[in-house]
């Protein structure tokens, strides 16, 4: 108990470095990935469309996982069923061609100039 | 010899419409570039502060190489932040995202000229900037480089947040720069 008095100085410097370092690494945490966030959707692109379709501004920002036939691709995406481009993260080669694919991605809206629904950060399940 | 003139006349009509044909098909070749992955940046830093930028790297941009006519899109949301927080109040205090979720950009490359644009010129973009629902004039200049089959096309300019009535509270007023950078670079690729 003596000691704690004595060292009462260093103990609140202790405290206000752990609540500093606490609210710091809270204040500065980086975008939670889409791993991490739960699925609102899963289903076919044509379905999903249906869906955005009902209620537009619902599923801004919300993570799908949506399936269909791989129609376009380049370095940074593919497009699914000539409706939605899924952007990944990182450019990346891919070898599919024409086949059926499963998609996860984080839905950001829809591109009135192409005519086509977008995702982005997206991981190919299957 | 009557013969002889008949086939003269047919050998330059055929000529005529070779050459009908040959100019129909050039300019029916498509003048669009795109891209759905076009890269656009702001800052608004203060030095001495947690630096405020942001790379979307989502942007949609269309260019229609015969008028220089350019349209580009991007959402808001795609804006990644290095801190979580940073981006939220970015998307829900300032630009709102849920209730105007996109920035768009209609101009024009003045004097745009694909064929001169042989490896790297500059232009003067102009154009109407939509953010928040809130229409802005642009007037800048922008690099076209010509990379193989690529264009690309790099620019910049300033706004301000009040231009698009951006309310910044007092209580970050010093942390948030007055003048916006924005950077454009834009790899486009004829659209098929």
């Amino acid at each position: 108990m003596n000691l704690l008095k004595k060292n009462k100085f260093i103990v609140f410097l202790l405290a206000i470095c752990c609540f500093g370092y606490v609210s710091y690494t809270y204040l500065m945490k980086p975008p939670t990935g889409i791993q991490s966030k739960q699925v609102a959707f899963t289903g076919t692109t044509t379905a999903f469309i249906t869906k955005f379709q009902e209620n537009a501004t619902d599923w801004l920002n919300r993570v799908v996982v949506l399936e269909g036939v791989v129609t376009s691709k380049d370095e940074n995406g593919i497009t699914l069923n000539n409706q939605v481009y899924c952007q990944f993260s990182t450019k990346q080669k891919i070898v599919v061609a024409q086949q059926t694919l499963k998609i996860k991605g984080r839905f950001i809206g829809y591109d009135d100039l192409l005519n086509e629904l977008k995702l982005d950060q997206c991981i190919i399940q299957k | 010899m009557e013969g002889r003139r008949i086939l003269r006349k047919l050998n330059l009509m055929k000529k005529v419409l070779f050459f009908l044909f040959f100019s129909v098909t050039i300019s029916g070749v498509s003048q669009t570039y795109f891209t759905r992955t076009g890269s656009t940046n702001f800052k608004a830093s203060v030095t001495a502060f947690e630096p405020v930028e942001s790379t979307n790297k989502s942007t949609t941009v269309i260019l229609k190489t015969r008028t220089g006519s350019i349209a580009a899109q991007l959402f808001i949301t795609a804006f990644q932040f290095r801190v979580a927080l940073m981006q939220e109040h970015f998307n829900e205090n300032y630009m709102d995202s849920n209730k105007y979720p996109k920035a768009v950009f209609r101009g024009e490359i003045a004097d745009f000229n694909f064929t001169e644009a042989s490896i790297q010129k500059e232009y003067n973009l102009s154009g109407t900037l939509t953010i928040r629902g809130v229409k802005k004039e642009i007037n800048t200049t922008a690099t076209v480089t010509l990379d193989g089959d690529k264009i690309i096309l790099s620019s910049g300019f300033t706004v301000a947040p009040q231009d698009f009535d951006i309310a910044i509270p007092k209580i970050v007023r010093k942390k948030i720069a007055e003048t916006i950078h924005i950077t454009l670079n834009y790899e486009l690729v004829e659209k098929k």
